[in-house]
Formats: structure tokens, C-alpha cells, sequence
């Protein structure tokens, strides 16, 4: 029964993923993935090749292809989930039940159908849970302990919360101290041999496209202990364990929230249910359990989810991806709730609802599978691909592309090394929004741009050139703050900033006129912008990000008979323009209120929570 | 069983995609064929585009979406979105490469059209003197050829001796370390993880 759940789940997941680049660091994912280089910190080299595997299969595109390894994942950690729940209760049903609860749960399902290194992050956990929970049903055995410690050394090449497994284990080897201390030496080995996966760095720290290289053991530490995320670091993230009672309390209060969003509120009597009766079972079981569930939950969001308000990305990045383990260890307690519920229906004599009731609790949890159809379906998403490829058309030949934050630098790497799309642009990422060092990481092999016709004067630090040829092109509008503020200013472009010299006057019909020259694809763009289907804030971001440059198209066209005007206010830096309205600008702007309808923040699951829905509350 | 059953899952799920994909192919190039047929032949290309990216090995849509975009390109006048055009052609058939690469023999013309047409703009965009014109040709191309892409043997080599040495590991010690240590599976599973281990750590040097 079981497999046929799982094909139906599969099935869905494949539906609902996304064909091309998501948004986030998907693109980072993809390029480091295809050259076999280094991912951010702490790099995930286990995971970057097994994305490069699945790049070798021949159908779709070579992001669509990295999106299966989360599919295929999230399928597995299932899997692991049914053998968990069918060890403990040996019902089927009940393990159908804490399956399906999870697989539709807004999270996991979002997680399944995106480039993302949390479902093998999952699946690693849940192997050394299921491991676990044999240790407790048939006893010692030093295979588990081995396995453990191995499994341990490979989530370091993934992703660190894996680490966090340690705690449960060390609660369940408390019972089999003697055991666990005669085999400590050879699980210790064990544990390199799966750290060893890390050796991925050194090798292609220099080979392949890094974001931060690794050439030597200063620069592995750098990344692997994620230095360069200074407060964000895995050492200062580990110090957070003793600081404030307050950050607990915040923390309980934030786990809560993610679960409510993810399972129907009827689910909790369940889950409480499970807890005690699972102490029913076994203590050492019910310890345990509990144990992994406030590891991964409390523990977990003290770590990193603990602040009493929010913005929204923080939700979305907090909330919506690190609580994977939690989610399960949820679905596992409440199976075993439901567990209790339909062994008390057994022994009535009432036989109809022996039947109804298991399957009717399925039935409804099933339910959620037409809000993830909408809300976590990555299908229509083109728009993180379009956006960046429509800003790195609207360029002129040798261009100089300033990006910043997460979405549009990895997108316009991607273009560069895997999509290989024009790469005459030399991408600079802004180290600070308001400093004026760049880090040429989307300009690589930087020996082949640095000493090239076109950027060679850019590389020396003059930017007038360039800037007077209207060659530089910048994400972000340069603040006041910037010392670039001093030579160059901001124009509004094809959702960029075109930087020109602060002294080089153009009549605006000019740039106007040049701006209108990309109207199709901008319109084109913003379609996706206004049908998409997913709440992904990140995309949310990207569609509004662009807005005003939008608006500046409107007011780009000409228009003979204008039937009025708008003031349009940019929100940034007291910035307003105004729009001539007429027949000639008329679908843009319609166009306009329907990508506005579609990106409100309040299709954000967890938007009343955060930090922006309590400012507009006051 | 439960082994097969777990190759069948993840056949059906290379099926799915297939299908999946195959349907999203003929919807896009519908929509596609629409915003031509309106005189939208960015929005087209665009579409087409997305045809190729939901690519499904020997799907006729492939092959179409190729000759509408390269007709598309061959009619558009403006210098700019014939580049546009041109450049997403290659780049969307760069996307789809896996371990062989697909429809890779219109790459080649394309990229000649691409490199003439970028150093035409950049003179007119620019107006740099004449006899700096084959250094720009030179430089675009420089950077046009050059592949990040690693060796797709090696790094096969690579991949699969990493899930091999891992799959070794796990094997010594569910079959070596059982109640009796099973000399012969410790020994042969330690034989199989030093060559993976030494194929993956080549792999990875060579790619």
C-alpha cells in the first residue's frame, strides 16, 4: 500500500516542481554543482555531486534535472517515515497516516519541488532516526553505532544541522553506555571516513567555481565552519544555546507557529496524544522521541529562529526550510496518537467505524493536497529565469552588471557558466550595499575579462569610461552612503539601474526612447509576474523588486491624448515621477495593478507574523 | 522486492517527468505559435525558448521550436533583439546538455552569427577605432569559448565512486561487523572502498 501512496506522491511533487531556475540560491546550487566547485559556506559538497550526477540525465534542463534529487529525497525520507511508524505500532495504517500528514505539510512540500539541500539533509536524519529506533526495538547492535557515526561524518558534508542528531544519540547510548564506550574508537573512524567527503574542496577549491575558494586548511575552516556569515558562523550559531532565557521562550513560541502552519490544528490533540503514549510503549522510546522533537524544534529555533519579530525573509528562510526534521518528528508522535485512537475504536464492538475512522483521518489530512497544488506549485514559476535573462538583454555589448543580495547574483551566474549566456557582461556583486568594494565573482576567469578590450580600464578602478558609454548596470540604486555616489547616479533601466556620471547630462527622452526599445520582454516578464501560482517570497521579491522599473516603462512611452496623470511614488530616497496615462500605455499599466494584486504580501503563509504586517497593523 | 521496488519508484518518477514535460512542451509551443501569429516574436522567442528548456529526448517539439527560432532570427531586422534571439537559441541548448549534447551542431553557426553581431554593436554602440576591431572579435571570443563545464567522463568517474565508496562503507559494516566479524566481506569491502576512494579523488583531480 505503501508504494502506491509513494508513486502518488511522486507524481504530484513532479507536477508541482520547477522546470527551470527557482529563486534563491538555486543558481549557485546549479553552477556549483555543473563546474563540480563549492557551494557558499559550508559548501555541501555531498550534495553539489550528487546534483551533478542527476545533471547527466537526458531529458529537461539541467536545473529541472537538479530539482528530482529533491524530489527523489523527499520520496526516501518518506519511505524511512513508514518503516519509523510501522517499527513502533506495526499498523499500516498508521504509518499511511504519518506519511501523508507530512508529505502534504507546506514545508516538506515546498521543500520537494525546489533545488534545495534540505530533503537529503531530512533524509540523512531520518536514516539515523530509523537507525535509531531499531537500536530501541531490537536491542545493541555496534552495525547501528557504526552506521551512526558514519551518517554523522557525511551530514558535515551537507548541511550542519545534521550534527544536532548527536544530542538524541547521546540520550539513547546512555542505555547502552558499556556497548557504546568498547566501540567509540572504531565509530570515531567511522565518523572521518564520512568526513572525508569534505576532501571534495581541497581538490575542486581552485578547479571549480567557488565562492569562496579552498586552497589550504585556513581557507577550508573558513568555509566549512562558515566564517564568512561572522554572527551567522556555526561556532557563534552554536553559543546561542546559553544566551537569554527570553530567546527559549521566543523560540517555543516560533516553533509553534511554523507547526500550526503546516498541520490542520486537529492534529495536535493527536500529537499530544502520541507523546504520552508513546511513554505507553516505551519510556526509552518516548525519551527519545521527545528528545529528537525538542532538538530539532526548540533547540533548533533558539539557534537560529528565536527573534521576537521578524521580516518577512527571515520567516521564509527560518520558518520555511530548516524545520524539515521537526515536521517529521511531528508526523511520527501524532501517528502514534492516532495510533491509540484507532486501537481504542478496535475494541468496541462498533465495526463500520473501524474502517471509517482510520480512513476518514487520511482522507481529510489528503485535503491540504489542493492548497499545495496552488501554493507550492513551482510549474508556471519562469520568473526568476526571465527576470535576469530580460535585464541581461537589455545590455549593451561588454557591459558591467553590479548585483546584489542572493536572487540576482546567483541568477546572472548561472546565465554566465551554465546557461552561457552573454558573456560579454561582467558580473560584480556589491560587497555592501554601501561600500564601493566589488567582488568579481560573476566576471570569471578573471584573467580573461580583466585584460580584455573592454574592461580592462573597469578592472583598474576607472569607471568613467565605462559609465560614459552607459555600459554599467546596477541591481540596486547607489545610495548617498556609497562613496560610488560621488561619480556616478542612478538612471532608471530594464528593472536595473543604468549608472552614469554625475556630470554627463542626456535629455531623459533619450533614455526614455532606449528604455522603450525592451517593452515586449519587460511586458513579457511581468506576465509571469501576475499568474504565477506559488507563495514564494523570494519570487514575491524579485516581481516587486521590479515594479517601479516597470512603472518608469509607462512613463517611458509616448502618449499623444493622455486622459490624466499619476504620481507615481518609488518609496525609495523620496524618488516620485509622474505618468502621462492614454491609450498607448494603457495594458502596461494594467498590467501593472494585476503583477501588484499578485505579489501582496499577504499570500505569504506566515505573513501576519512578521515584523511588515505589525508596522502596517499600527 | 523491496530493492526492485525502489528502482521501479524512481522509474516512475523519470516517467513522470517525461510526461510532464512532454505536456508542458505542447502547451508552450501552442502559446508560442499565438504570439507570433500577434506579431510578438520576442514573446515568441521567449516561448520557444521554454519549449526547449522542458526538453524530452526525441520529442517533435524540439526539433520545431529549433526551426520557428531560427526562422525568428533570420527575419528580425533590429541588430539587438537578433542578438537576443541568437544568444537564446545557444543558451537554451547549452542548458539541456547532459552527458551528450543535443541539437549540438547548430551551436556552432549560431555562435558565428553571435560574435559578428556583437562586435558590429559594440562599434556602433561605441565607436572604438579600426584597428582595434579584430582585438574586439578576439576578446568576445575568448570569452565565448570559454567552458566551465568539466569532463563529463571524469566527473562521472568522480560521482558515481563517491555514491560507490559511500555504498561501501555502509556494506563493510552491515555485513562485516554483524554478531561474527566477517573477515572476508571487511576485507573485500575495504578493497572496494580504496578504489573507489583513490577513482573518486582522480576523478575529481582530472575533471
Amino acid at each position: 500500500m505503501i508504494y502506491i501512496f509513494l508513486l502518488f506522491f511522486s507524481f504530484l511533487y513532479i507536477i508541482s516542481s520547477s522546470k527551470v531556475l527557482n529563486s534563491g540560491d538555486a543558481g549557485e546550487f546549479v553552477v556549483s554543482a555543473s563546474t563540480l566547485g563549492i557551494a557558499h559556506p559550508s559548501g555541501y559538497p555531498l550534495y553539489l555531486e550528487i546534483l551533478k550526477i542527476f545533471s547527466f540525465l537526458p531529458f529537461g534542463n539541467i536545473s529541472f534535472r537538479m530539482v528530482i534529487v529533491s524530489v527523489i529525497f523527499s520520496i526516501f525520507s518518506l519511505y524511512l517515515i513508514y518503516r519509523i511508524v510501522l517499527k513502533i505500532t506495526n499498523d499500516k495504517w498508521t504509518s499511511v497516516f504519518s506519511v501523508v500528514l507530512l508529505a502534504v505539510s507546506y514545508s516538506f512540500w515546498g521543500q520537494s519541488v525546489v533545488i534545495k539541500f534540505y530533503p537529503l539533509n531530512l533524509f540523512i536524519i531520518i536514516f539515523m532516526l530509523y537507525l535509531c529506533i531499531k537500536t530501541i526495538f531490537d536491542g545493541y547492535d555496534r552495525r547501528y553505532q557504526f552506521l551512526l557515526s558514519f551518517m554523522i561524518g557525511l551530514t558535515l558534508a551537507n548541511h550542519h544541522t545534521g550534527f544536532m542528531m548527536l544530542i538524541p544519540f547521546f540520550v539513547l547510548f546512555l542505555y547502552y553506555i558499556k556497548n557504546f564506550l568498547k566501540n567509540l574508537l572504531p565509530s570515531l573512524f567511522f565518523f572521518c571516513l564520512g568526513f572525508l567527503v569534505n576532501l571534495h574542496m581541497f581538490i575542486r577549491g581552485q578547479k571549480g567555481f567557488a565562492v569562496n575558494s579552498v586552497s589550504d586548511l585556513n581557507s577550508f575552516l573558513f568555509v566549512f565552519l562558515r566564517k564568512s556569515f561572522e554572527s551567522g558562523s556555526s561556532i557563534e550559531i552554536a553559543k546561542n544555546i546559553t544566551s537569554g532565557i527570553d530567546g527559549y521562550l521566543y523560540a517555543i513560541k516560533n516553533a509553534f507557529i511554523v507547526l500550526q502552519n503546516n498541520f490542520p490544528f486537529y492534529i495536535i490533540p493527536l500529537f499530544i496524544i502520541g507523546i504520552w503514549y508513546s511513554f505507553r510503549i516505551s519510556k526509552k522510546l518516548a525519551i527519545f522521541l521527545t528528545t529528537f522533537f525538542l532538538t530539532y524544534s526548540v533547540l533548533l529555533a533558539k539557534l537560529v529562529f528565536s527573534g521576537s519579530i521578524m521580516n518577512m525573509d527571515a520567516w521564509y528562510m527560518g520558518a520555511h526550510q530548516y524545520f524539515l526534521p521537526m515536521l517529521s518528528g511531528f508526523a511520527i508522535l501524532s501517528g502514534i496518537g492516532f495510533f491509540f485512537i484507532i486501537k481504542q475504536i478496535k475494541k468496541t464492538s462498533m465495526e463500520l467505524l473501524k474502517i471509517v475512522v482510520p480512513v476518514a483521518l487520511i482522507l481529510m489530512v489528503s485535503l491540504s493536497i489542493f492548497e499545495r497544488l496552488i501554493d507550492q506549485n513551482f510549474n508556471d514559476n519562469y520568473i526568476p529565469h526571465t527576470v535576469t535573462k530580460t535585464i541581461l538583454t537589455s545590455m549593451p555589448v561588454g557591459s558591467v552588471y553590479l548585483t546584489y543580495g542572493d536572487n540576482h547574483t546567483f541568477q546572472s551566474w548561472y546565465f554566465k557558466y551554465v546557461a552561457k549566456y552573454r558573456e560579454d557582461i561582467c558580473g560584480q556583486d556589491y560587497f555592501d550595499p554601501e561600500s564601493n568594494k566589488l567582488l568579481s565573482r560573476g566576471c570569471q576567469p578573471e584573467s580573461i575579462y580583466k585584460n580584455s578590450y573592454f574592461f580592462s580600464d573597469f578592472f583598474k578602478g576607472d569607471f568613467s569610461y565605462i559609465s560614459k558609454q552607459q555600459r554599467m548596470y546596477s541591481v540596486i540604486s547607489i545610495s548617498k552612503r556609497n562613496p560610488l555616489t560621488q561619480s556616478l547616479k542612478n538612471q532608471y533601466w530594464v528593472f536595473t539601474h543604468l549608472l552614469i556620471p554625475v556630470n554627463l547630462y542626456f535629455p531623459e527622452s533619450y533614455i526614455e526612447k532606449k528604455h522603450t526599445h525592451w517593452q515586449e520582454l519587460q511586458y513579457f516578464t511581468m506576465l509571469d509576474c501576475a499568474s504565477y501560482k506559488a507563495d514564494d517570497q523570494f519570487t514575491r521579491l524579485l516581481c516587486n523588486y521590479s515594479l517601479p522599473f516597470f512603472a518608469y516603462l509607462a512613463k517611458s512611452i509616448e502618449v499623444k491624448n493622455p486622459s490624466g496623470t499619476l504620481e507615481y511614488d518609488t518609496k525609495k530616497e523620496n524618488e516620485k515621477f509622474t505618468i502621462k496615462v492614454g491609450l498607448e500605455n494603457r495594458e502596461i499599466l494594467d498590467l501593472y495593478s494585476k503583477v501588484l494584486q499578485n505579489n501582496k504580501p499577504e499570500r505569504f503563509k506566515y505573513y501576519t507574523y512578521t515584523k511588515e504586517y505589525l508596522e502596517k497593523q499600527k | 522486492m523491496r530493492r526492485l521496488l525502489i528502482v521501479f519508484l524512481i522509474v516512475f518518477i523519470i516517467i513522470t517527468s517525461l510526461g510532464v514535460l512532454l505536456k508542458n512542451q505542447r502547451d508552450l509551443f501552442r502559446e508560442a505559435e499565438l504570439v507570433q501569429a500577434m506579431g510578438r516574436p520576442l514573446m515568441a522567442v521567449s516561448l520557444y525558448e521554454r519549449v526547449i528548456l522542458n526538453y524530452v529526448p526525441f520529442s517533435p517539439y524540439n526539433k520545431k521550436a529549433i526551426e520557428r527560432m531560427e526562422n525568428l532570427c533570420k527575419n528580425l531586422n533590429d541588430k539587438k533583439y537578433k542578438l537576443f534571439c541568437e544568444e537564446t537559441l545557444r543558451s537554451s541548448l547549452y542548458q539541456t546538455r547532459s552527458f551528450y549534447f543535443p541539437y549540438n551542431e547548430k551551436i556552432k553557426e549560431t555562435e558565428k552569427r553571435i560574435l559578428l553581431l556583437k562586435t558590429e554593436l559594440y562599434i556602433e554602440h561605441n565607436n572604438p577605432p579600426d584597428k582595434d576591431y579584430e582585438k574586439i572579435y578576439k576578446d568576445l571570443k575568448t570569452m565565448m569559448e570559454y567552458d566551465w563545464y568539466p569532463s563529463v567522463f571524469w566527473s562521472l568517474i568522480a560521482t558515481v565512486s563517491l555514491i560507490l565508496w559511500i555504498l561501501c562503507i555502509t556494506f563493510t559494516i552491515w555485513k562485516g561487523f554483524s554478531k561474527q566479524i566477517n573477515k572476508r566481506i571487511l576485507i573485500s569491502g575495504t578493497a572496494g572502498f580504496i578504489l573507489f576512494f583513490t577513482l573518486w579523488l582522480i576523478g575529481l583531480y582530472i575533471a
